[in-house]
C-alpha cells in the first residue's frame, strides 16, 4: 500500500504528540527540552541548569530526572555531583529536533501539545 | 620554532607568527573589547584555514549566542558542529573541573572524538565563583589548565590552547 503525504504528516503529528505525552508532559520539561535543543552540548548541575532556564532548582530536579528516566537526558555521577546533559542517542536527538521544529513552525501541533500537557496536569 | 597562527593578520605579526605551541594564553580586557570575538576567530580560522578542529568551553554565554554572534561574521558554527569539526560546550567551572578529573569525561571524550587541536575557554574568571582565596584560585586554575592539556596530549597532533 502506498501512503500519501497526508498520511505521513498525520503519522508524524501522532508520533510527536506521543513524544509529548510520554516524555515532555510538563511545561518545565518543554522549557528544558527546548533549552538543550538550542544548547545541545550543555552539561551541568541541577542548580546551574535551573539558573539557565530561569527556574527554581527544586522544581527542575524531578523534571530532569523524569527526562533521564524517559531517555531524553543523561545523568552522570562524578564525585557525588549529578551532571545532566542531552542524551547522545541519535534517534532521541532526532526526536528532540523534530519536536522543536514542530513547536516553532506548526501552530496546530503547538496547540495540541499544550492541550495534552494541561490535560495531563489535571 | 613553529607558531600557532591565529589567522588574524595584525595579531600574528605582533606575536611573531602566532602563539607558541602547546600553551595556554590569557586574553584580558574590559567588557566589550572583543575577547570572545578573538577567541571565536582563533577557533574558526583554525578549523577552516588550518584544518585544526576546535572546542569552545563556555561558562557564560549560551552556545546559541555563540552561533548567532558567529553568524554575524559569516561563520557557520552550526554547520561546523554538524561536520564534527567544532563543539561548543556549556558548563560551569565546578563541573568542568570534575569532568576533567574523571576518566572518560565529556571534554576528554570530545577532544578524542574530534581530534581537537584548539580550545577556547570563555571565561577563566568564572573560577572566582569557586573560592575567595587567591592561593586556592590559582591552584584551581592551574589544575584546570593542566586537566585540559592532558586530553589534548592524547590527540595525534600538537595542541594549542587559548584562554
Amino acid at each position: 500500500m502506498v501512503s500519501n503525504g497526508d498520511d505521513f504528516t498525520a503519522r508524524l503529528m501522532n508520533d510527536m504528540l506521543d513524544f509529548v505525552k510520554a516524555k515532555v508532559n510538563s511545561f518545565i520539561k518543554w522549557d528544558l527540552v527546548r533549552f538543550f535543543y538550542e544548547n545541545p552540548n550543555t552539561a551541568d548541575t541541577v542548580e546551574n541548569i535551573a539558573k539557565y532556564a530561569g527556574r527554581n532548582a527544586a522544581a527542575v530536579k524531578p523534571e530532569l530526572d523524569d527526562l533521564v528516566e524517559s531517555g531524553v537526558m543523561e545523568k552522570r555521577e562524578v564525585e557525588g555531583t549529578s551532571i545532566y546533559s542531552l542524551a547522545e542517542n541519535e534517534d532521541m536527538r532526532e526526536l528532540v529536533h523534530q519536536f522543536n521544529v514542530r513547536v516553532e513552525g506548526d501552530r496546530l501541533f503547538r496547540v495540541k501539545a499544550v492541550y495534552h500537557i494541561i490535560r495531563g496536569m489535571r | 620554532m613553529d607558531r600557532v597562527q591565529t589567522g588574524i593578520k595584525g595579531l600574528d605579526e605582533m606575536l611573531f607568527g602566532g602563539f607558541l605551541p602547546q600553551t595556554a594564553n590569557l586574553v584580558e580586557g574590559a567588557p566589550g573589547t572583543g575577547k570572545t570575538t578573538i577567541g571565536m576567530q582563533f577557533i574558526y580560522n583554525g578549523i577552516t584555514r588550518f584544518d585544526q578542529p576546535g572546542l569552545i568551553i563556555t561558562f557564560e554565554e549560551f552556545p546559541q549566542q555563540y552561533y548567532q554572534d558567529a553568524a554575524a561574521f559569516g561563520w557557520d558554527f552550526g554547520q561546523l558542529e554538524k561536520e564534527g569539526r567544532l563543539k561548543v560546550i556549556m558548563t560551569s567551572p565546578e563541573v568542568s573541573r570534575l569532568d576533567l578529573e574523571s576518566v572518560g569525561g565529556m571534554i576528554e571524550t570530545s577532544v578524542a572524538q574530534m581530534g581537537a587541536r584548539r580550545v577556547l575557554v570563555d571565561s577563566i574568571t568564572h573560577f572566582e565563583r569557586l573560592t575567595q582565596d587567591p592561593v586556592e584560585l590559582r591552584a584551581l586554575e592551574y589544575s584546570f589548565i593542566n586537566g585540559l592539556k592532558a586530553p589534548l596530549c592524547l590527540a595525534k597532533h600538537p595542541k594549542k590552547i587559548v584562554i
